[in-house]
């Protein structure tokens, strides 16, 4: 259905590499100038300070994440997809280890919040994000406050349109709506209408560009690929066109997806993703935050969850991923700031319908307070999650323990234990 | 023309933007200390990198531009107030093509591709259509020594809407007269973007890159120096020309004993047993006779080539192709 967005036009040789740089001779030097312990230790004076509140976070005791504390009686925020199965534990900087139990999360922004049991822990200052503009020096501490690594700011901060979230891969069971985009335009605009497609018989044409689906705002391609890999094939959607300067509303019902443009299970193999897993480990959960910032520091995806900060020490935002060859990803200050009354809205031993009052509470704060549409979006959607809890524990009255997180609920009830 | 109107509008508007902050006339002071040593010894001097760096990056990044050829996406940096562009040769690839190029503030301009190096990787591109665009000077990649800071820039991934160039810091590994390795990280949609030295000056174009993170390969600035009037006339460099043909042994004349399928010779219908009597306007007498004639044409060039096929003399146009020296 669609062309690839771009062919990157990059080639990947077995390029000569003296004796020197050799893949597996000398690990070391094949490390980035900035990686080499000598050059990162010259970052731990920034780093000692945020790294007092960043901690490690384990599953079933490995290495999963970094954690940043965000109140001294054991709230700590880390990357959620690293933390979705298993047992959770932290170690503290001073040697400390606790259990921790995710009591929230926002899967847009991939966030968790942990608790445990301890007290005296330092919460991060958090500091504006523009203090560190493109150019500057930052560097990730690791629990205790050496520097894990470093790198400068490549891209400032800025917003993705929507929609946002983990990305979604085309499977057998995706919508399809039978288009070609024309990929000279900037919108998602129309080149061609496959054969006997939804897109036919709903009446697109091609050089239509389309505006929305189902009240989702389409601002280009992407996005439309995006929000179009949220439905199944069968599903009804309500497409807002623009045809030679007049808006116009059509109804398309979804067809299958064409065996050939479902990607083989696993790995999505692009070139570009295959250049982007050249020379170091991505994250999982790499794409979908709905701001961040860049940075060039080659961070191990595990080394991801914790602050990071610029040359004065400023925590500058959280560390939320390793994205590709050339770029880790930031959550700015700013967007923690205002997601962490969001997240710590409800108290972990909360009822389902204490946890429905509360999401309510934030996000009608949030709205007061005309907080970016992203922050506000999660809340409203962290609302219905919480409905959605409510009704699921009604209708399943002989539950035990705690409330199952959003990413267990699936189709199908857990087994009920007697 | 209905163009005419609001483009010249955008000209004296751009024009006028450029007066008033000409980023070519912005100076990057010379690199303090710490920039040259071998490894920054502590914060302050980790502060007056970063200084320097942010002074080279106001003047490069309105530089930087995303080259789109058809749907493949690469990189490129101007290099002269009337637009010439600086990129890799398989970003750019044969000359005379059009060529989308964006500005690093998304605004996208009509461009052409110019002359280039398929050996070594270097390209050149002109918008057309006039004006006057950030630039940025051209250096000398043979005095990079390793362990010299660079600063890399370009579109990782493509050009992406509401995303300036990608900024990347790091130093040089290796450099030779026809590689600079360097471990800013580089991916697909970078090709043909810049590599700068701390003062600013192009050292480098983006090229290729290894499995390991520190293999990003650049093509060396001086190439271009020294193919510059070649690459600005379209004409392709560092290659022979080719006609892809083979000897008959057993002739005195120049005749054939095969033509080469999908050569350019095949193209220009050639075919074995042909007898080759003119080429480029040039009387042969025999194959070695047209190979010396052929090592002088420029690739690309169109030449008569005069045939005796039986009885038959036949006119016949060619396509000089070209290989790898």
């Amino acid at each position: 259905m669609f062309k690839r967005y771009f062919i990157p036009a990059l080639v990947v040789v077995a390029v000569a590499i003296p004796a020197h740089a050799q893949r597996g001779q000398n690990p070391k030097s094949n490390l980035p100038a900035k990686s080499t312990p000598a050059f990162l230790a010259l970052f731990k004076p920034t780093a000692e300070k945020a790294g007092k509140s960043t901690v490690r976070v384990l599953v079933d005791g490995k290495d999963a994440a970094f954690g940043a504390v965000v109140s001294d009686d054991g709230y700590i925020l880390t990357k959620a997809s690293e933390v979705h199965t298993g047992r959770v534990s932290v170690k503290t900087g001073d040697g400390r280890d606790f259990d921790a139990k995710v009591t929230s999360t926002s899967e847009t922004f991939d966030l968790a919040v942990l608790k445990v049991d301890g007290t005296g822990l330092v919460p991060v200052e958090w500091s504006a994000s523009s203090m560190a503009p493109v150019g500057n020096w930052v560097a990730i501490p690791g629990a205790g406050g050496d520097p894990v690594a470093v790198g400068v700011v490549s891209v400032a901060s800025r917003t993705l349109p929507p929609p946002y979230g983990a990305p979604r891969i085309p499977t057998e069971k995706s919508g399809f709506l039978g288009v070609v985009l024309d990929l000279e335009a900037a919108e998602a605009k129309i080149d061609r209408v496959s054969e006997g497609s939804a897109a036919e018989k709903a009446g697109i044409k091609p050089k239509d560009v389309i505006v929305s689906v189902d009240g989702q705002e389409i601002v280009n391609q992407e996005s439309l690929i995006n929000t179009l890999l949220g439905y199944r094939a069968g599903d009804k959607v309500t497409i807002l066109l623009e045809r030679e300067g007049k808006r116009m509303e059509l109804t398309a019902t979804l067809g299958k997806r064409p065996a050939d443009l479902i990607p083989p299970k696993g790995k999505g193999g692009s070139r570009g993703d295959f250049q982007n897993r050249m020379g170091s480990d991505l994250s999982d959960r790499r794409t979908g935050i709905p701001t961040f910032l860049q940075t060039d520091a080659v961070v191990k995806p595990t080394d991801c969850g914790g602050p990071i900060v610029d040359l004065d020490g400023h925590v500058i935002g959280l560390t939320i991923a390793r994205a590709g060859r050339t770029e880790s990803h930031v959550i700015p200050s700013e967007r923690v700031k205002a997601l962490l009354p969001i997240l710590l809205a409800a108290k972990p031993d909360a009822s389902p319908s204490e946890r429905v009052d509360a999401a309510r509470g934030a996000l009608a704060k949030a709205e007061a307070d005309k907080l970016p549409s992203d922050v506000v979006g999660e809340a409203r959607r962290l609302l219905q999650a919480a409905i959605a809890d409510e009704k699921w524990w009604k209708e399943h009255p002989l539950e035990q323990g705690p409330a199952p997180r959003e990413f267990e609920r699936g189709p199908a009830p857990r087994t009920v234990e007697k | 023309m209905r163009f005419c109107r609001p483009l010249a509008l955008l000209g004296a508007l751009l024009w006028a933007g450029l007066a008033a902050a000409d980023p070519a006339a912005k100076s990057i002071p010379e690199p303090p200390a710490a920039v040259s040593k071998a490894a920054p010894e502590s914060i302050d001097d980790l502060k007056a990198f970063q200084e320097q760096t942010r002074a080279v990056l106001d003047k490069v990044i309105p530089a930087t531009v995303c080259l789109r050829v058809g749907q493949a996406s690469g990189s490129g940096v101007i290099v002269s107030k009337d637009g010439l562009i600086l990129t890799a040769g398989h970003v750019s690839g044969e000359p005379g093509k059009k060529i989308k190029v964006v500005l690093h503030d998304g605004k996208t301009v009509e461009g052409e591709t110019l002359g280039f190096g398929p050996a070594i990787d270097s390209g050149m591109v002109k918008i057309t259509g006039g004006g006057e665009w950030p630039y940025v000077e051209v250096g000398a990649a043979k005095d990079l020594k390793p362990g010299q800071w660079v600063i890399a820039t370009g579109h990782p991934g493509g050009y992406k809407k509401g995303r300036s160039p990608v900024v990347r810091v790091g130093r040089v590994g290796l450099r030779s007269d026809t590689v600079v390795q360097t471990d800013c990280t580089l991916v697909g949609g970078d090709s043909g973007g810049p590599l700068f030295d701390m003062t600013g000056k192009v050292v480098g174009i983006h090229s290729r890159i290894g499995m390991p993170i520190v293999a990003n390969i650049h093509v060396p600035s001086d190439t271009y120096k020294e193919t510059w009037d070649d690459l600005v006339k379209g004409e392709i460099v560092g290659v022979s020309p080719y006609f892809g043909v083979t000897q008959d042994d057993m002739a005195k004349d120049c005749k054939l004993a095969a033509v080469t399928p999908r050569s350019p010779a095949a193209d220009a219908g050639l075919k074995a047993g042909d007898v080759i009597t003119k080429f480029a306007g040039k009387d042969v007498a025999s194959y070695d006779d047209m190979v010396k004639v052929l090592q002088a044409q420029k690739p690309l060039a169109q030449v008569p080539v005069e045939v005796l096929r039986g009885d038959e003399v036949k006119e016949l146009k060619v396509k000089i192709g070209w290989r790898r020296k």
